[in-house]
Order: structure tokens, then C-alpha cells, then sequence
């Protein structure tokens, strides 16, 4: 073990290719430039990224060839990258532009099971300059890294020396933040289901920064998105001014020291968080008003821009309020991808289902959740959770547009959403019969 | 303040009892002889096995409605089989009888008694005595208390006492040879017509070769010093340290209608209580030594009961199956009321049922 | 059948509707307190009786028998004895008429069984009408006759109506309660329709190092285990001192009225970081609004109930539960887990017994308001039923407390916890402790034996059936043995709990792999 100091850097969630608007794409790359430019500049001997580094497990090359030159950069400084795949950058079968970045070298994947006696042993890697053991499990749609966790050998990564990480991308059962609280079907990792003793968590997957010391596991750290993230939450949170970042974290004689998990912010993105929350007992048409009114004189040049609308109106309908003129006029007024919930609206009439979420990709799972238990199929990857998860994952090809850039239609992309489906489905073999 | 009185009178008897010698049985009657009381007299009894069988019969009776002029009776009378301290066989017949007085005849008051059973089965009704034979004349001797007229109640009884004879008789079908049939009380006949049901169960078990005997939980009977024969036998016994069970003959009958060897006997050493014993004297005289000592053995082994240590059990479960007690006579006179008053009848009957229950109105009033 | 082919075991002699008096027949036959008798009327119609009481009966008298004991006892009189015993000496056994049988059903027995009826033992198929699963059946035990236990005339309890309608187990030690609890929480997993919150301060429930309800094979999904020194793959307790609430210390801790407007002041002064201001003030900080001996005797009693102090200046956390780091979801996830139709256990084994208390107080008050506010939007009807299990209930339940501390969670949900779907299951050895007007409304007793009195006197005043009869009864209960007194049954049943080890071991999962078939990659 070479005793000298050093530095590395965590970083998660990133989502490349989580965004539409053209400036939140660039500024996405900037932000990740940015970032690995004060890596450099710290001199992190390497940079671990716990998951979700890109939205999708194949985003659109242009912002992939925009990564892999800054990933060149690293590969000249010998600054390895390590990597634990997100819920996010891979799920199902097919390929992936991780895949694709490990075999040019650019980054290396650190979860490398093998199955001994019945458990999951952890290959753990060796960082070449620092003598890092690292060792990581990745994260899967659905919270499912529960059945690598459980089925983990435990003692071989405890007893290992040395100054050691453990990178994963999961929820923690006892550490999860109170707007989690209610989300039931977020599958958590009960916390001694990880190794104990190791030097530093790199977690993931949660989008709020937090750190943690509890028995046994000392230095959890969730650096939450080093940018903005994705969904309505993520938006709002920035809007509101919650910092995102990175951690640099200073290590010494095989232990990282005291006052060593620094978080870096990177704020490339200023936000402006508007609220409405006084239509009740009002009439779409005067709400629409007021609200115009107010963002007349509001300043979101540049700006990140959410807007909450709640209340209860008089009468009408949720639909009678202009979400389009609103956006509209934001847009004019020069905002960034501005975001508008209007969920929490409600008239008398509209009771039928209640939605305790706010993001599109939770709604969906609700509504897969309501309606899932009317049926009852006698495979069991189509019942309950697992069904809920086949159902998304199969949403979420069949959303993809089988027309290329020109707007025809593609038989190539067309066949790459038939296999993906039917990878999906699992049923490759039949359909090859 | 009564107890000096009472001190002085016992000490005034204690002489007349104690002091007394034994002296013989005195038995007043015709054809009796009678044995010097002796200690030779004494018979111990030996336990022994024996294949007999022992049966025992007993019956019991109670008014249910009484008037000067008719009386009527709950009738019961129980017959089982034993061997040793095993219930073999039971049987109870329960009948009623009525006794009403006739208008006179040569100047005399007539008692004739009917019988009826619940059952219309021939079997079972020849198991009542003749209702002819249960006629009688106000003034029969048999049937008076001293110099009174009979009580009608007590001449209905008697209907009682002639179905024990035909219930035992019948039963010496279910007996073999050698077995023993038990009646309680003495083989003699008290009542005018008694006789013949007697002489007809001595003959039919001399037939069968049956031993009919008889036990008596009571006797007066008294020696010719003026003491009880009971006491003096039994202070004979311990004056001379005889302590096992034994049987003392001390007279032999040869009357007609009372034709026994007579005996005093103690069934068990844990008990003082000795009874008056008779069996039937032809059957007696035919039987050795070993043979006696068995039947003596057999009602033994039956009068170990716990309830009445020395007494055969036989007698107390036949005692007891043919009692009609208070608690049930209640019950059918209260049948034997709704049924008159159905009839029509019970104004007429309670006009004479009035002569006599005066002293039953008395009672639940002081209750 | 006729009567050469029944077996009969006694015959009614006497009695009333208080008690039917049944001669036992002596050979072969030892009718037994609780056992369960009918008396056929005809082909359709017959009685079901339990015997409350037993004596001797004898035709012989009472000083020939003290006699025949002496002479047996002294060796005397070896050939003496009692003639046809079995006849003279017999067991009268007391009976009350419980249900008549019928074609239609069955009804509450209004008239006298015949006279001098002949008595037998009831069969399964005399008591189909209680081995008939209700919906959502809870399997609490089999039906027992006296000590005999008819294996195959097993015992359900409609399961929304047994835990929302609140239980009582009174049972002093070694009577089979855990046994009970396990075996009826085994077939509440088979459901998985209902949530369970079980305080488990033996941690004799889950099964760590024995059979358990881990060992269920619905256990992974339908079981939660949390321990502040969880097994691997089951929750580590961990509580936000942030998400504690003044009103969780409610009937649990002892304030006086001055500490409780302290409190309150803090609460809505400093919101959910109300304790850790408490705990780090110094003496005058908040001269004019609280006293400093307030202060100072608050943070007496947060270190004792929380283990939370402070030394130079920073909050110390002693006990391992409470935390200020992590642990921000615990409450919501429980009460997710029971909403969700899930047993959970925590347990309390290694806690002091206030803690143990606060934290249920904490989960039940998180469910109960949770259960009102959906009752509120017309949304209750999609809940599943919870129930909250409290051992040793009278230190939430009994008048003293009640009086000392005031209402507690725990109380209104006794109260109030049927009409929100929120149910408790209180175990007592001390029911004579909790006040009438709470036992009330514990609709369904589970009465294990008790050789206290006035215990026995005070389960039998509160049960839903007339159970005047069977004090004698109670007291002679053996391990396993118990009587259910519901509302929902029509007469109180005597059960047997089997080992839950036997259950376990016949019903549990045959290996530990999960049939999700894991990919490496």
C-alpha cells in the first residue's frame, strides 16, 4: 500500500441525455466539463461515478462524442474513471454506451461478480497508483440489486485491507430522505445488507445531497446530481437554489482524513421557483389571469423556471387552466425549459385518482400499480412488481419513434424496437421458433 | 332438669339388663324346638369359593290416597340375582292396588282389593297375586291390630306382601340348583290365603333344590331370662372370644305353614350386627356340613358392603329398588288425582277422603 | 344410529338452565371440565353443552365413605368394600346448554334438553358450523373438548372483524401466548390482507436463531423485521430524533403542565429540531418563557427516554435508535408496511421499556392519523385493517396510568381505533388493571389460563358471552388451552393452539432461494 496523499472524486447521476432544451444540453456538457476540470485541477488520482452517468443506456451521440473527449482527456492523465451502471444507463439485455466506453478503455466498470458457494463474491479492483480497493454493485430498475445484496459475500469484502470504497447506486432502507418517505415502491437496501468497515460509501441513485456515520459504516456519502438531474422534483429542487455538485474527497496513509469529504458546487444553472397556490374558490379564467400578471413581472431571463399551481377552483375544469400560454409566455421571457405542475389542481367534480406524485415516471408507476392488481396472469414476471417493471420498460421502447431524422419511417430503428420488446417480454426463444 | 330424672331411671335398669343371665331362646308356637343356649352352639363359617348364585327379593308399598272407605297404593317389588358382590340380573314390577270396603256382609265390613299394571302383558299380571285372595273380613283375626278393625291401608298393604311370593316363586326359574333365594323377613304366613303362596314357593324350590331362606333385619325375640335373644347370643359370643364369622342354630320349626331350622348368624367380623336367620327345613336337613358352611360362605361374601357392614347387600339394593319413597309417592298421587278428576269422580272421592286428612291439613300448617 | 351403536358418556338427571346436571357413565368414561357434550333431539335438532363443573355423587353417605377411606388407608377390612362402585360412586358433571343445532342453523338454546337425555361427546361433524372458514379467516387454534382436541375442527375468526374490533389475551406466564400470537400473526402472513404491528420485547417473533415467522413463505414480502441490531437483510432501527412529535410522549412520559408548555413552545418555536434545541439551551436562555428548572428537568427526562444529550456543545445520541442522522423515513415506511398489509416487528428486546413504549406510540399515532385523514377524504375503504400488538398493556392501559399521564395513542385506539380500521391487540396478566370502559370494547377475549381469582373474576365480567361458569374453568387451563369470547361467536369456544414449531416446520419454506433468477450482468 503506498502511503501518500491523495485525492479522488465522486461523483453520481449526472443523466446525460436527460434533457430537451437545447441550452440545458449544453449546459449539461459544461457542467460535466466543468466538473472534471476541477478534478484535474485537484489532482484526484480518480473519479468514481455511482450510476446514472448517462439518462439512457444509449443517448444520442452527439453528446456522447462530446463526453468521450473529456473522457480522453482523463485517459491521458491516467485519471481512471470507475463506474457502477445506474437504473438509468442500462436495463434489459441490449447494448450499452457503457459497454462501449469500457471497451475503448475510457472507463472501467468495477462490479465484477463471481458466484462461490452459493454467493456473490466482489471482485474488488485495485486502483494501480493509490492501492484503492474498490469493489461496487450496480443499480437495477425496481430496486432488483436487492437479490445481488442479499445473496453478497459479506466477509470477503470485509476482510480485505487497505483503504476500501464500495460504490452502489441504491436507496438505503434506514438512511432515506423524508421525501421518499412515502414512496412505498422505491426498494431500498436495508443498510447491513452492505459490507461493514469500508472507508467510504459512494452511493447513488438518490437525488439529494447527504452524508452519513453511522455504526459501522462510516462516510456515506450521496452527492445527489452534479446537475440538475431529471423530473419535476429535480427542477423544482433547483429552481428552489438546492446546490448540486460533486465530492473531492483528501486521503492520507490509507485513511481518508478528517474534514477530507469536501462538496464541490457547481452551479451553472440559476433557478426561479414560482408558486400558486391560492386558486381556490376561484375560476380558471381569473387564475389564468393572475398568473400571467405575476410572471409578467417576474425576472426568468435565463432562468431555470418551475411553477406550482394548487388549489381547488370553483368551477370548470384542471384542462381550462393555460398551461401553453404560461409556457409560452415564459419561453418569450427567455426561460430555460420552464416546468408547470399543475397535478394538485382539483374541482369538485375530478376525485377519480389520487396522485401522491409529481414526476411523470412515478405517475406511470402508480397507474401501472392501480391497475395491475385486476389482472391476474399466470406468468409470474407479469404479476405484480415484476409486471409493473416489464410494463414501464416496454412503455418506455415503445415510446421511441420509429421515424428517423428525416421523419420516415425506419425498419431499422422499427426492428431495434421489435427485439428490444420482445428481449423484454423474454420471449426470444419462442419467437425464434 | 331432665337429666337427674333421666340418670335415675337408667340406673334403676342397668340391673335389669346387665345382671341377668343369658338363659335360652323362648319361642312361643307349636312344634318349635329349641336349642340350650351353648357355646358349642356356634358354627364358625369358612370362607370358601362356590359357584352359587344368590338371589334376593323384597318389596315396598306407600298410600298415595287414603279414605275410610278405600285405600290406594303404590305397589313395587324387586328380584336380582347375584353372584358374590356382582348384580346378575334385575327385575322390578310396579303395580297399584286399591282396597275399598264392601257394604256388609253377615254383619261384617268386607275388604276386597283390586290390582292394575300399566302393562296389559299376561306374563307380568301373573306375577299378582289373586285379587280373590286378598278378600277380607273386617274382623279377620289375621288382619286386626288387637281388638280393632283393621286399617284399610294396612290390609292394601298385604297385596304387597303376596307379590313378593309370586316375584320370588317366578324367579326360582332363573336359579339352578343349589342357589340360594333370599326373602326379607321370615318363610312364615301371617295372613288368612297367605299360606298358599308360601307353600307354592317352598315347593317349587324344594322342586328346583333351591335354598329358600329368610333374613330378619329385626327380632324380638327373647330368651327366658326376659333379655333380647340378639343381645344374649351376641354376649355369648364375645364371653367366649368367638370373633370370626358364624351361624348358631337355636330352634327348628315343623309347623306347616312355617317349616324352618332357625339360627342366628354374624356375617362379618368387622361388625356386632347379628340377624335372625331361617331356611327351609326339608331342603336344610338334606345338606352336609361343607354344604351348609357354603351356603353360610355364599351369603357371606354378599355382606361386605361398606353401607351396611354384616348385612347382605342383596337385601339393602332390593330394599332399596323396591322402596316407594315420599318424594315419588307425590308425583303419583298426582297422576291418581288428574285421573279421577278426568273422571268425573273426585268430588265423590274427596267427600271421603275428607274423614281422614285432617291430621295431613295440621301438619302443613304447623310446618 | 341407535342408542347400542352411540357412545354415550352420561345422562341428564337434574338441573336447570343455570346448569344441567349429567350422571357420568363410570366405565370408560372421564367427562372432563370443558368438554363439549350434545344431546340429540331427533335427527335435526340437537344441543350443544359444555361442562363448567364436576363433582362426586354417591348414593352411599358421606360418613360410610370417610369409613371404607379409613379402613383402606389403616389396612383393615381388606374385604371390604362398596358393591357395584361404578354404580353407587359416579361423577355428576355441570353443564350449560351453549347452542342448539339445527337444519337452519344454529340458535340460542331457549328450553330445557329432555329429561334423562342421553349424553355423548360432540364429534367434527356436530361442530361443522365452526370449522367453516369465515372471509379472510385468522386461524387462532382447534376446538377442544375438555383436554381432547378435535384436530380437524379448526378455529377461524373473520380476520377485518377480529382486528378492528380490538383483542384482549389475558394469560399469565407459561399459558402459550407467544405460541398463540405466532401461530394466528403464521396464518395472518397466508393473507397478507392485513397490517400488523407487533412490539416484540422478547424477540421471540421473528425466529433469529429458531423457527420464526421469517421461515414463512410469504415472509419476504409480507414480513418486516427491525432491530437496532438488525440480521443481515432485515431493517436496523433507526429513528430521526427530527421526526418525534410532542404529542408521541403523550400518556407514555410524565410531564407536569409547566414541562408541557415548555415543550410546546419549543415545538412551535423551533419546528421538527425542537429536542435538540431543547437539549442544547443553556440555563437562562430563555429567561421569561421557561423556567430554567423546567429546562433542566426536560432535559432529564429527553436523555432518560431518548438517550439524547449534549457535551460541549454537540448532541450526543447514547441510545440506537435515535439518531440524527438517517432514519428520516423509518415512521412513514412502517406505517407504509402496514398499510401495505405487512407484519412488522420491531424489536424492543434490547430497549428500556419507555423506549420501547415511545416508538410504539410514535407508529401507532403515525397510523391512527394517517387511518382518520383517509376516513376524511372518503378513502378508508381501500386501507387494510392494522392492528398494534402491546404486551403487558396495563402500562399504557390501566386506570392508573390513564390517570397519572392521561391518554396515551394507545387508549384512543381502543376507543376510537374501530371506525378509522385501526385496531389493538392488548396482553395483560392484569386485566383487573385496565378500566371497564376500555375492556369493553376488546370485543374478543382470547382467554388463557389464569390461577388468579380476581383476575378470572375480572375477564369473566367483561367477556361477550355469560361466563359466570367458568371460573373454575379458566383456572384449570393448560398450556395451549384457551376459551375465544367474542361478538362474533355465538358462544365461547374452547381451543387449542398447536406448537407453532409444528405449523412451522410443516408449512415453511423448503429452501431460501427466492424464485427471481439473478443475472450477473
Amino acid at each position: 500500500m503506498k502511503n501518500t496523499m491523495f485525492k479522488f472524486a465522486h461523483m453520481a447521476d449526472i443523466h446525460i441525455g436527460a434533457h430537451k432544451d437545447k441550452r440545458l444540453i449544453d449546459l449539461e456538457i459544461e457542467s460535466f466539463n466543468e466538473s472534471i476540470d476541477i478534478c484535474i485541477k485537484e489532482g484526484v488520482k480518480f473519479i468514481i461515478i455511482a450510476g446514472d452517468f448517462f439518462h439512457e443506456p444509449v443517448p444520442e451521440l452527439e453528446q456522447v462524442r462530446k463526453i468521450i473527449k473529456k473522457l480522453i482527456e482523463l485517459s491521458e492523465l491516467n485519471i481512471p474513471v470507475y463506474v457502477v451502471y445506474g437504473s438509468h444507463d442500462k436495463w434489459g439485455s441490449g447494448e450499452t454506451i457503457i459497454e462501449l466506453l469500457e471497451a475503448a478503455k475510457l472507463i472501467i466498470k468495477i462490479y465484477n461478480p463471481k458466484t462461490v458457494d452459493g454467493k456473490i463474491r466482489l471482485e474488488m479492483h485495485q486502483d494501480k497508483e493509490t492501492g484503492v480497493k474498490l469493489a461496487g454493485i450496480p443499480g437495477k430498475r425496481g430496486g432488483l440489486e436487492i437479490h445481488i445484496f442479499e445473496r453478497l459475500d459479506r466477509e470477503h469484502l470485509e476482510n480485505q485491507d487497505g483503504l476500501k470504497i464500495f460504490v452502489f447506486h441504491s436507496g438505503i432502507e434506514e438512511l432515506k430522505p423524508d421525501f421518499l418517505k412515502n414512496a412505498m415502491d422505491m426498494k431500498c437496501i436495508p443498510i447491513n445488507l452492505f459490507p461493514k468497515g469500508f472507508d467510504y460509501y459512494a452511493g447513488g441513485h438518490i437525488h439529494k445531497r447527504d452524508e452519513f456515520n453511522i455504526q459501522n459504516y462510516q462516510n456515506i456519502i450521496f452527492p445527489g446530481p452534479s446537475f440538475i438531474g431529471h423530473g419535476w422534483k429535480d427542477y423544482a429542487d433547483v429552481s428552489k437554489g438546492e446546490k448540486r455538485g460533486f465530492y473531492i474527497v483528501s486521503c492520507e496513509n490509507n485513511k481518508i482524513i478528517d474534514n477530507g469529504i469536501k462538496f464541490i458546487e457547481m452551479n451553472k444553472i440559476e433557478g426561479k421557483f414560482i408558486e400558486f397556490d391560492d386558486v381556490t374558490g376561484k375560476r380558471a379564467k381569473q387564475v389564468n389571469e393572475e398568473i400571467n400578471k405575476k410572471l409578467e413581472e417576474e425576472d426568468v431571463d435565463n432562468k431555470l423556471v418551475t411553477i406550482r399551481i394548487f388549489g381547488e377552483l370553483l368551477s370548470g375544469n384542471k384542462a381550462d387552466i393555460d398551461t401553453s400560454a404560461i409556457r409560452k409566455l415564459l419561453t418569450n421571457k427567455n426561460a430555460i425549459a420552464p416546468q408547470i405542475n399543475d397535478r394538485k389542481v382539483t374541482t369538485k367534480e375530478v376525485r377519480k385518482i389520487r396522485m401522491s406524485s409529481e414526476d411523470k415516471l412515478e405517475i406511470e408507476e402508480e397507474l401501472f400499480k392501480e391497475s395491475i392488481i385486476n389482472i391476474k396472469p399466470e406468468s409470474h414476471s407479469l404479476q405484480n412488481e415484476k409486471g409493473i417493471i416489464m410494463a414501464k420498460e416496454l412503455l418506455k421502447i415503445l415510446k421511441k419513434s420509429p421515424k428517423d431524422s428525416s421523419g420516415k419511417n425506419s425498419t431499422a430503428l422499427q426492428n431495434k424496437i421489435t427485439k428490444s420488446s420482445i428481449e423484454i417480454l423474454g420471449i426470444s426463444e419462442i419467437m425464434e421458433e | 332438669m331432665i337429666i337427674p330424672g333421666a340418670r335415675k331411671l337408667i340406673n334403676r335398669l342397668i340391673p335389669e339388663v346387665l345382671d341377668r343371665e343369658i338363659g335360652d331362646p323362648h319361642i312361643q308356637g307349636e312344634d318349635i324346638e329349641v336349642f340350650p343356649s351353648k357355646k358349642e352352639n356356634f358354627k364358625l363359617i369358612n370362607k370358601i369359593e362356590s359357584p352359587r348364585d344368590i338371589a334376593f327379593v323384597d318389596g315396598g308399598n306407600l298410600e298415595l290416597i287414603g279414605a275410610p272407605n278405600f285405600s290406594i297404593q303404590l305397589n313395587r317389588v324387586y328380584k336380582a340375582k347375584w353372584h358374590n358382590d356382582r348384580r346378575i340380573t334385575n327385575k322390578r314390577l310396579e303395580f297399584f292396588s286399591a282396597t275399598y270396603s264392601t257394604s256388609l256382609v253377615d254383619n261384617q265390613i268386607q275388604y276386597k282389593t283390586i290390582f292394575e299394571l300399566d302393562s296389559n302383558e299376561i306374563k307380568l299380571r301373573e306375577l299378582l297375586p289373586k285379587e280373590e285372595d286378598l278378600s277380607f273380613a273386617a274382623n279377620d283375626r289375621s288382619i286386626m291390630s288387637g281388638n280393632q278393625v283393621a286399617d284399610i291401608s294396612r290390609v292394601s298393604s298385604i297385596g304387597r306382601r303376596f307379590a313378593e311370593w309370586t316375584n320370588a316363586t317366578d324367579l326360582i326359574d332363573e336359579l339352578n340348583e343349589n342357589d340360594i333365594l333370599m326373602i326379607d323377613g321370615t318363610l312364615q304366613s301371617n295372613f288368612t290365603n297367605e299360606s298358599t303362596y308360601l307353600t307354592n314357593l317352598r315347593r317349587k324350590a324344594r322342586e328346583k333344590r333351591v335354598i329358600l331362606c329368610g333374613l330378619s333385619k329385626t327380632s324380638s325375640l327373647q330368651t327366658t331370662t326376659g333379655l333380647s335373644l340378639l343381645g344374649s347370643i351376641n354376649r355369648l359370643a364375645e364371653e367366649n372370644s368367638i370373633e370370626r364369622e358364624w351361624y348358631y342354630p337355636f330352634a327348628i320349626s315343623r309347623a306347616t305353614d312355617h317349616d324352618v331350622m332357625i339360627f342366628i348368624i354374624k356375617l362379618s367380623r368387622n361388625s356386632n350386627r347379628i340377624f335372625r336367620f331361617e331356611v327351609d327345613r326339608k331342603t336344610f336337613e338334606e345338606l352336609n356340613d361343607l354344604q351348609i358352611n357354603e351356603i353360610f360362605s355364599t351369603i357371606m361374601r354378599n355382606s361386605n358392603d361398606l353401607s351396611f357392614i354384616g348385612y347382605p347387600y342383596g337385601l339393602i339394593d332390593a330394599d332399596n329398588m323396591a322402596r316407594v319413597s315420599y318424594d315419588e309417592s307425590d308425583e303419583y298421587k298426582g297422576i291418581i288425582t288428574s285421573v279421577l278428576a278426568k273422571s268425573g269422580a273426585s268430588k265423590e272421592f274427596l267427600r271421603h277422603i275428607q274423614a281422614k286428612d285432617a291430621h295431613d291439613i295440621l301438619n302443613m300448617i304447623l310446618k | 344410529m341407535n342408542n347400542k351403536e352411540i357412545d354415550f358418556v352420561g345422562q341428564v338427571i337434574s338441573g336447570d338452565v343455570a346448569g344441567i346436571l349429567i350422571r357420568e357413565k363410570n366405565v370408560g368414561k372421564n367427562i372432563e371440565l370443558g368438554d363439549l357434550l350434545i344431546i340429540d333431539e331427533d335427527d335435526n335438532n340437537s344441543v350443544l353443552l359444555k361442562v363448567f363443573d364436576l363433582s362426586f355423587g354417591s348414593q352411599i353417605s358421606p360418613s360410610n365413605m370417610e369409613l371404607a377411606a379409613g379402613l383402606s388407608l389403616e389396612g383393615m377390612g381388606d374385604e371390604i368394600g362398596f358393591y357395584e362402585s361404578n354404580l353407587r360412586n359416579y361423577t355428576l358433571a355441570n353443564a350449560k346448554a351453549i347452542i342448539k343445532i339445527t337444519k337452519e342453523g344454529i340458535k340460542i338454546p331457549k328450553v330445557l334438553p329432555k329429561f334423562f337425555s342421553k349424553i355423548r361427546y360432540a364429534t367434527k361433524e356436530d361442530l361443522q358450523f365452526i370449522s367453516k372458514p369465515p372471509e379472510d379467516p385468522v386461524y387462532l387454534g382447534n376446538i377442544r373438548s375438555g383436554s381432547k382436541v378435535l384436530d380437524d375442527v379448526p378455529v377461524y375468526l373473520n380476520g377485518t372483524d377480529f382486528f378492528t374490533h380490538h383483542v384482549l389475551i389475558p394469560a399469565t406466564t407459561g399459558r402459550g401466548k407467544s405460541n398463540l400470537v405466532k401461530t394466528m400473526l403464521w396464518s395472518v402472513l397466508k393473507l397478507g390482507k392485513f397490517g400488523v404491528l407487533v412490539l416484540d420485547a422478547h424477540d421471540e417473533y421473528y425466529g433469529r436463531h429458531e423457527l420464526g415467522l421469517k421461515d414463512h413463505q410469504n415472509a419476504k414480502e409480507k414480513l418486516r423485521y427491525y432491530s437496532s441490531d438488525a440480521p443481515v437483510g432485515s431493517n436496523t432501527l433507526l429513528i430521526n430524533i427530527r421526526t418525534i412529535a410532542p404529542e408521541h410522549f403523550e400518556g407514555i412520559v410524565n410531564f407536569t403542565e409547566a414541562q408541557k408548555q415548555a415543550i410546546w413552545l419549543f415545538s412551535n418555536t423551533f419546528r421538527e429540531t425542537w429536542i435538540e434545541r431543547i437539549v442544547l439551551s443553556d440555563v437562562g436562555e430563555f429567561e421569561g418563557l421557561v423556567q430554567d428548572t423546567t429546562l433542566a428537568v426536560l432535559q432529564r427526562k429527553l436523555r432518560t427516554s431518548l438517550g439524547i444529550y449534549q457535551k460541549d456543545g454537540e448532541i450526543i445520541c447514547d441510545n440506537p435508535v435515535f439518531s440524527l442522522q438517517g432514519g428520516e423515513s423509518t415512521l412513514d415506511g412502517i406505517t407504509g408496511h402496514l398499510q401495505d398489509g405487512k407484519i412488522v416487528i420491531i424489536d424492543t428486546s434490547k430497549l428500556a421499556d419507555q423506549t420501547e413504549l415511545l416508538i410504539g406510540s410514535m407508529i401507532a399515532s403515525k397510523v391512527f392519523y394517517r387511518y382518520r385523514a383517509s376516513k376524511g377524504k372518503g378513502q378508508l375503504i381501500d386501507n387494510c385493517p392494522i392492528s398494534i400488538i402491546i404486551e403487558e398493556a396495563p402500562r399504557v392501559l390501566s386506570n392508573d396510568q390513564l390517570q397519572e399521564a392521561g391518554e396515551n395513542i394507545y387508549s384512543t385506539i381502543a376507543r376510537e381505533g374501530r371506525k378509522f380500521k385501526v385496531g389493538l391487540i392488548a396482553i395483560t396478566q392484569l386485566t383487573s388493571l385496565i378500566p371497564k370502559i376500555i375492556l369493553s370494547n376488546l370485543n374478543t377475549k382470547i382467554i388463557l389460563g389464569n390461577e388468579m381469582s380476581a383476575e378470572r373474576r375480572a375477564i369473566i365480567d367483561c367477556a361477550a358471552q355469560d361466563l359466570s361458569e367458568e371460573d373454575r374453568t379458566i383456572g384449570s387451563l393448560d398450556k395451549g388451552e384457551a376459551i375465544v369470547s367474542s361478538v362474533f361467536t355465538k358462544f365461547a369456544i374452547p381451543i387449542y393452539t398447536p406448537l407453532f414449531e409444528d405449523i412451522a416446520r410443516r408449512e415453511s419454506k423448503k429452501d431460501n432461494k427466492d424464485d427471481y433468477e439473478l443475472k450477473l450482468d
